[in-house]
């Protein structure tokens, strides 16, 4: 049986430390590849990851259950990949993303040519787009939120992400077609 | 161009972002070995939420209308009288207002020695919602039903006064019945205290 969220919280807040694997384990893939996207390479991903998780057990206290723990981990995960954008911007990263990275990106289906170029393409065209519009572009096509989700993960009013999204789109679909792929 | 048209991407780079990237085992092992080392979650007390525009500490333009119009409100009425009982509202002084009135026909020695050792003391306390206040101390073995306040009609406060010795007399007043205010603060002042300071006594 699957237990809920928030009885896991409760668990570890009790002291069963070892009960927030459970939450490492039912949420790690999807902070990675919402991370991935937002950040663009796979090691920074990794790290800010990490990190959101670290942070939510630390401040677990402060996660009240009337509030999906998806959404509060969510929060942490954007805010930290929002701090690695900062930071890489800072050291004059160029991001991305080496094509190595993209490359990286686990897969499963079988890896053919046509896939890693457009992988490689829809990688750069999204590193071209500015962070906000990148993140809310990333939440509500990778992840699938509505966008009230988007504002509760986000802080951000939902007519901005709506805004954001409709230029991130526009922009995207214009950097895909000078590609030649749609 | 439609709202739908405006928010969408082709299939293929939405099946891309929806892509499924997998962590691995060790990843995840890392991420429990940092959990274990870290410091232990602390429980959120019931004062730890706050709004975030108090959080930001920041107030949107009506926000700050609102709360420039609920301070000029306060400063030109006043804050609204609690009805509740509660201690935080209590306030209260002890002042002495004269020593004994000795008829003239009293002189010498005896109207000095009545002088000397009685002052007559007003004690107000403010405690609203209250209905019966009374004053207990060392002058009245701690009686809570020997001396009791009255209510001033205009300012409801509650007033009594005695004519007390000097000396370490000390006091406190117990609304209701059961609710002791001043203790063990006002305990610790005494009427000589108030005495010496001819007037009023330090809040509680």
């Amino acid at each position: 049986m699957t237990l809920p969220d928030a009885t896991i919280v409760r668990q570890v807040l009790g002291g069963d430390t070892e009960a927030f694997s459970h939450l490492v384990q039912r949420y790690h893939d999807r902070c990675l590849r919402l991370a991935t996207h937002i950040v663009g390479n796979a090691e920074d991903a990794e790290d800010a990851v990490q990190e959101s998780f670290l942070r939510a057990y630390r401040f677990l206290g402060s996660y009240q259950e009337r509030d999906k723990f998806s959404a509060w981990l969510l929060r942490i995960v954007v805010n930290q990949c929002r701090t690695s954008v900062t930071r890489a911007k800072r050291q004059g990263i160029v991001m991305p993303l080496h094509d190595d990275d993209v490359l990286a990106l686990p897969t499963v289906t079988h890896s053919t040519v046509d896939q890693d170029a457009t992988r490689e393409e829809l990688a750069k065209a999204m590193q071209q787009l500015a962070p906000d519009q990148r993140e809310a572009v990333v939440l509500r096509f990778s992840d699938e939120l509505t966008f009230e989700e988007m504002a509760a993960v986000t802080g951000v009013g939902v007519s901005a992400l709506k805004m954001r999204v409709q230029r991130a789109c526009r922009r995207l679909r214009t950097l895909l077609t000078e590609d030649s792929h749609v | 161009m439609s709202e739908l048209e405006n928010t969408s991407l082709p299939e293929w780079a939405v099946g891309e972002l929806q892509r499924p990237v997998k962590g691995t085992p060790e990843q995840r092992q890392r991420i429990m070995e940092l959990v274990r080392s870290a410091e232990r979650p602390r429980r959120r007390t019931t004062a730890a939420y706050q709004p975030r525009w108090f959080r930001r500490g920041l107030l949107s333009p009506s926000g700050a209308a609102i709360a420039a119009a609920f301070t000029a409100m306060v400063t030109f009425f006043g804050m609204p009288q609690s009805t509740g009982n509660t201690s935080a509202a209590f306030w209260a002084e002890a002042t002495v207002i004269k020593d004994t009135v000795v008829s003239g026909k009293v002189t010498g020695r005896i109207a000095s020695a009545i002088t000397d050792t009685l002052r007559i003391v007003r004690f107000v306390i403010n405690a609203p919602g209250a209905t019966r206040i009374a004053l207990v101390g060392q002058f009245n073995a701690w009686s809570k039903t020997a001396n009791w306040l009255t209510q001033d009609e205009k300012t409801g406060m509650w007033i009594a006064r005695l004519a007390l010795p000097r000396g370490a007399e000390r006091y406190a007043f117990v609304v209701d019945g059961d609710q002791w205010v001043g203790a063990p603060a006002l305990q610790r002042m005494s009427v000589d205290s108030i005495a010496m300071s001819v007037g009023r006594m330090d809040s509680i």
